[in-house]
């Protein structure tokens, strides 16, 4: 089965991104495919390269990162969620002249737009409530 | 887009608590745009949504001119949870904007009968 996955809770904030990465882990073990990720509302924190936690502490950013690399996964961050929540690419960091830039690297901005169309294309979509 | 599925947007957050009453109404927008089935379903504190004559504080916007979207797109499957208003005391007759009662029962078959269910 195709699986989209959104996410809506910020990491430390929310369960939602840890659940969601155990969940989606478990979709992979069993054989079936992930179509998109979707970092909605305060997940968009999970994409903020910056997080630091300390070292005996899960690093869920970094697990997700891995994740998504690992598997070679398509992961979408809100762009209107992020930029209001200050967690933006270069190009967007330029434009509304920011000094920095902070969108971790396996994550890409973009629309609502592909939330619905990966809605439209998955079998099931499982929303990770905040 | 040639697939055309039956999406359901449920809103449960009060307004103005974050982003989620307001983000969730671009979701229903977008899905409108892309040509889909779309409901929406007011149900636990979403209710609150529905609330007439709201007052939001300067500088935060009123959930009213989001929802006047819905109707704006042509969204037409509207639904509150009647235990959801009764529970909250909210009067069924003086809501903000043009929907249809539907009991617990009745939503609970709605969720059964969708593609997609999306939750805010």
């Amino acid at each position: 089965m195709r699986y989209t996955i959104i996410v809506l809770g910020a990491p430390y904030a929310s369960n939602s991104p840890w659940s969601a990465l155990n969940f989606a882990n478990a979709v992979l073990t069993n054989g079936h495919e992930i179509y998109r990720l979707f970092f909605f509302s305060e997940a968009v924190h999970t994409a903020n390269a910056l997080s630091s936690p300390p070292r005996n502490e899960l690093d869920i950013n970094a697990a997700w990162q891995t994740f998504i690399k690992t598997h070679n996964l398509d992961s979408v961050v809100c762009i209107a969620s992020a930029l209001r929540r200050g967690v933006m690419n270069k190009s967007e960091a330029q434009r509304h002249e920011k000094d920095a830039f902070n969108l971790l690297d396996g994550h890409d901005l973009s629309g609502l737009g592909q939330l619905i169309e990966a809605s439209i294309s998955s079998d099931k979509v499982i929303t990770f409530g905040h | 887009m040639t697939t055309n599925k039956k999406i359901l947007v449920v809103k449960r957050q009060p307004p103005y608590y974050g982003t989620s009453a307001r983000e969730s109404i671009d979701a229903v927008l977008v899905s409108a745009a892309y040509d889909q089935a779309i409901s929406v379903v007011f149900t636990d504190d979403g209710v609150f949504q529905l609330l007439p004559h709201q007052k939001p504080s300067v500088g935060t916007n009123n959930i009213q001119k989001a929802l006047d979207g819905l109707e704006l797109y042509d969204i037409t499957h509207i639904y509150a949870v009647s235990e959801a208003l009764s529970a909250r005391n909210i009067d069924p007759e003086s809501l903000n904007i043009s929907l249809k009662l539907i009991s617990r029962e009745e939503y609970a078959n709605l969720l059964n009968h969708q593609d997609v269910v999306l939750s805010f």
